[in-house]
């Protein structure tokens, strides 16, 4: 069933309600994946599916379907959910933007132009190079592509169209050396066409090469150490560490948080400066967020202060705050919740070598293979580690995780290269139920003092702590 | 809803029918939500959603395509789409199963759906009021919802079947900031295909939220450790990960050529079985259409089977276990269904007594990060509570742990006679020891 922006909109013209919206796409996704041994996966389908969203009286309705010819009835029933218990006082959500878009992701090879039997030749040649090592017992190569037509209507009267085309490979092998079983992977994604996944060579060359270096590496020893992030894991760093935190649905109705999260408070020294932009052309881009908001520069942390925080049409207007363009759903059938799109630190003072020479001693941290916070501390998983003596790169090692109290973490940054770089996937955030959604996140190089890393063994206390911030106070 | 929908399975099954291929199947499912919620001790709004989907699975000169949508619409072009997928498929010699005895188990209960909109808001109020009752600066979210659903799987080899499944589950997470900063968040979910009493999850939040009052630091060391039932399903998951046959077939099972022998204490056997009436991974067959049996993982120690879905059950000369599992959109994959293990004979609050000194650990942080594929683990310690003379200090914050299962899970471990369900696995409360490392 063809999606008709009017005949969308014109829906909504009579609906009780004092805030509702329409979100409806259709999709046509391959995936393929390929093992050391087999086609574990080759697929293509299609998707079609939406939701309505009715607000009235500070409650919400919300109806998804996967059928489109559901859309009257998903607008009634969401309208009757809405009326279920109604709040005094309840903030309005309505006429805060009007925007009308239409927006074609840009392209250098279409997607459609790109047959199966291209894709799968292209692919198989990355799974040739990954299999190249006696070590190698697996390898995985995994392709994603999609192609939606998206489109939301609100009763602010804006109207978004994005035909949006995502493409994405992630590239891991499975080393083993006796009773050691070690992963490695990369992984790169975007908005645009087969480009984005074409000529990953020397990537999958990289990627057999460090699991095969790390299946013989030792173990990192757990303990407290000073050390350098590269931009990929600064990125996850400042993702989990501060930017769930700057997600105002985790403040806006509880008092506390907002005595801990008041803007103007100091999180980090004067060098470090946290943003998040939806504008930039990374896979947390958007054209407008799932409620018709255009996104924005956002400054999260600037000079180490708190600045602002990342909002959606609820928390923005109950906080008394601007919108940011920041409430997204993984899906269509997905209710808009406050999320990231990319986030990064800025550029610091120093260079790289700089801060191999201020280290000295301790541990370089690179890659990431994920991370998780509870908005007081952190975990985040690189995906291997240098031990670094006098300033030098020396043995490589493996099995590395650090974890942190976010806010003594972010106080213990004590320099910030001017390298920043910022990297997408095809992972993404998790947030409430709704994952893999695109994200990018990086930075420049960065040196912390004093986090614990876990790895083999209970280690000992090696560096002792410079600052003391403490808690959330 | 369901009649149409079986009408459009009817017209799958006939065009797919008509086509040359080896085998086929079409597996499709559709499903009713409705979820209640309140945010920060408030209602907040209800969420219904209807899915469906259709995906469709063919053999053609012996390798494997497939394609999906959830349009009905789309059939014949999605059809087409599973033949050329197919040209690129891997090349599958098993057969499907024919149509054969379905064992019974009861997943469906109409009472779920009899309740009205105020039990569910009366519920919920309940839930928050009695949390802040003890606690008043808490901040509670709560959900609250069913799910009427069906899945129908039809093969080229005669296989026909569907069932309903009834499904009700409940979310509560108190949030609260203690004077000194620290920050103490609960969660307890229940999901079953019944009526449960969502008191007992009320009491465990008040309980934990208890033990939290406080703050306390612990030195670096190796020491006693609790696991309630809740984090153990996540030391569990490491276990049982290189107990699927696709991981020894792929040759990355730590578990390869251990079957048979003594990997962990003789206290510990653990059974995968679909067949426990409402439980919340019970199904009658697989979504391969393979029966669902009952069947011992790991029995006193002893690394006794794994799971297989057709595929790697071809491949790996075994019969298939009915561990099947899909959804619309993906191929099949294999997952164990309800993970039952067998409890000790201690009870919770002797073990605390017998630890003396040592960690109970409810909440990790980031624990599928580590490289588990060795049954290593490193995980932060969300919410952990020290544990001096048999007496609860207070919440362990700024913290990790790390071991390995093996290690951990010896002849010295001790498991407690009670037991709690949390997702699909029915787990006692465990005693072991752990490095235990802060910042």
């Amino acid at each position: 069933m063809p999606i008709d922006p009017i005949d969308v909109q014109k829906k909504l013209k009579d609906i009780q309600a004092e805030y509702a919206e329409i979100r409806m796409s259709e999709g046509y996704s391959t995936t393929i994946h390929l093992s050391k041994k087999m086609i574990e996966t080759c697929k293509v389908g299609t998707t079609t599916q939406g939701s309505v969203r009715v607000y009235n009286k500070g409650c919400w309705g919300f109806f998804a379907f996967t059928s489109l010819d559901m859309v009257d009835y998903a607008l009634q029933q969401a309208q009757e959910l809405s009326h279920i218990q109604k709040k005094e006082n309840a903030h309005s959500l309505s006429s805060l933007q009007t925007n009308v878009i239409k927006e074609l992701t840009k392209t250098h090879i279409p997607l459609h132009t790109v047959s199966l039997e291209e894709k799968m030749c292209v692919l198989t040649e990355y799974n040739t190079i990954l299999k190249d090592s006696q070590l190698v017992e697996n390898t995985n190569v995994l392709y994603r592509d999609s192609m939606t037509k998206y489109l939301l209507c609100n009763t602010d009267g804006s109207v978004v169209e994005y035909d949006r085309s995502f493409c994405g490979l992630s590239l891991s092998a499975i080393a083993k050396d006796g009773a050691v079983i070690q992963p490695y992977g990369e992984s790169d994604a975007n908005y645009g066409g087969f480009e984005i996944v074409k000529d990953k060579h020397t990537m999958a060359e990289e990627v057999v090469r460090t699991a095969t270096e790390l299946v013989m590496a030792p173990q990192v020893k757990s303990g407290v150490y000073n050390v350098i992030a590269d931009p990929k894991l600064a990125g996850v760093f400042i993702h989990e560490a501060f930017g769930h935190l700057s997600e105002a649905d985790f403040v806006y109705e509880n008092p506390r948080m907002k005595e801990i999260m008041v803007i103007g408070k100091r999180f980090g020294p004067d060098i470090l400066n946290v943003v998040d932009d939806g504008t930039l052309p990374y896979a947390g881009y958007i054209p407008c967020d799932d409620e018709g908001i255009k996104p924005a520069k956002t400054y999260l942390i600037k000079n180490g202060i708190l600045h602002s925080r990342l909002h959606s049409r609820e928390t923005a207007v109950k906080m008394g705050e601007e919108v940011t363009g920041n409430a997204r759903a993984i899906t269509t059938s997905a209710s808009p919740i406050v999320r990231m799109t990319n986030t990064y630190i800025e550029n610091g003072d120093s260079t790289v070598e700089h801060l191999f020479e201020k280290l000295w001693n301790g541990i370089y941290v690179v890659g990431a293979l994920g991370g998780q916070t509870n908005l007081e501390m952190f975990t985040f998983t690189p995906a291997y580690a240098y031990e670094i003596k006098k300033g030098k790169k020396t043995k490589k090692l493996r099995d590395c995780m650090l974890m942190g109290n976010v806010f003594e973490t972010l106080a213990n940054i004590e320099a910030i290269a001017n390298d920043c770089t910022l990297y997408g996937g095809l992972g993404g955030c998790g947030k409430q139920g709704q994952a893999p959604l695109p994200v990018s996140s990086g930075g420049p190089h960065i040196l912390i003092n004093n986090v614990l890393i876990g790895g083999k063994g209970a280690g000992s206390r090696k560096t002792k702590s410079k600052k003391n911030s403490g808690n959330m106070r | 809803m369901l009649e149409a929908e079986k009408l459009n399975l009817r017209r799958i099954q006939e065009t797919c029918a008509r086509k040359k291929t080896r085998w086929w199947d079409v597996f499709s499912e559709f499903a009713i939500n409705r979820t209640f919620s309140f945010k920060n001790n408030v209602f907040y709004g209800v969420r219904e959603s209807e899915l469906k989907g259709y995906g469709i699975r063919m053999n053609v000169d012996g390798k494997t395509g497939f394609s999906f949508c959830n349009d009905i619409s789309m059939l014949d072009s999605v059809i087409e789409y599973a033949r050329e997928t197919a040209r690129y498929g891997e090349t599958e010699e098993y057969e499907l199963p024919g149509m054969h005895t379905i064992p019974h188990v009861a997943c469906y209960d109409e009472n779920i759906f009899k309740k009205d909109t105020q039990y569910y808001l009366h519920t919920l109020q309940s839930v928050v009021d009695t949390i802040r009752s003890e606690y008043s600066d808490c901040m509670v979210d709560a959900g609250f919802g069913f799910v009427d659903g069906y899945v129908h799987l039809v093969n080229s080899s005669g296989f026909d079947c569907g069932y309903r499944y009834s499904r009700q589950g409940s979310t509560i997470s108190a949030l609260r900031i203690l004077p000194d900063g620290s920050r103490v968040q609960i969660y307890e979910t229940i999901t079953w295909n019944s009526d449960f009493n969502i008191d007992e999850l009320v009491d465990r939040v008040i309980l934990k939220l208890r033990f939290s009052e406080r703050t306390v630091k612990m030195p670096f060391g190796n020491y006693y450790v609790i696991f309630t039932p809740k984090a153990f399903g996540q030391i569990l998951g490491v276990v049982l990960q290189g107990l699927s046959g696709h991981s020894i077939e792929r040759g990355v099972s730590r578990y390869i050529g251990k079957f048979g022998q003594k990997v962990f204490g003789k206290q510990f056997t653990v059974h995968d079985n679909p067949l426990i009436d409402f439980a919340p991974s019970s199904y009658p067959f697989d979504d391969e259409g393979v029966p669902a049996q009952n069947k011992t993982i790991i029995e006193n120690g002893y690394v006794k089977n794994y799971i297989a879905h057709l595929q790697s059950a071809h491949l790996l000369h075994i019969q298939p276990t009915g561990n099947a599992s899909r959804g619309h959109a993906s191929l099949p994959f294999e997952k164990f269904s309800n993970i039952v293990m067998e409890p000790g004979t201690t009870t919770f609050q002797d073990m605390i007594t017998q630890m003396g000194t040592g960690i109970i650990i409810d909440q990790f942080i980031g624990f599928g990060q580590s490289n588990t594929l060795m049954g290593n683990f490193s995980a932060n310690l969300d919410l952990a509570w020290l544990v001096v003379q048999g007496e609860v200090k207070g919440r362990l914050t700024n913290s990790m742990v790390s071991d390995d299962v093996t290690t951990m899970l010896n002849d010295k471990m001790v498991l407690s006679s009670e037991r709690e369900w949390g997702g699909n696995a029915y787990l006692p409360y465990v005693l072991c020891r752990i490095n235990y490392s802060t910042n």
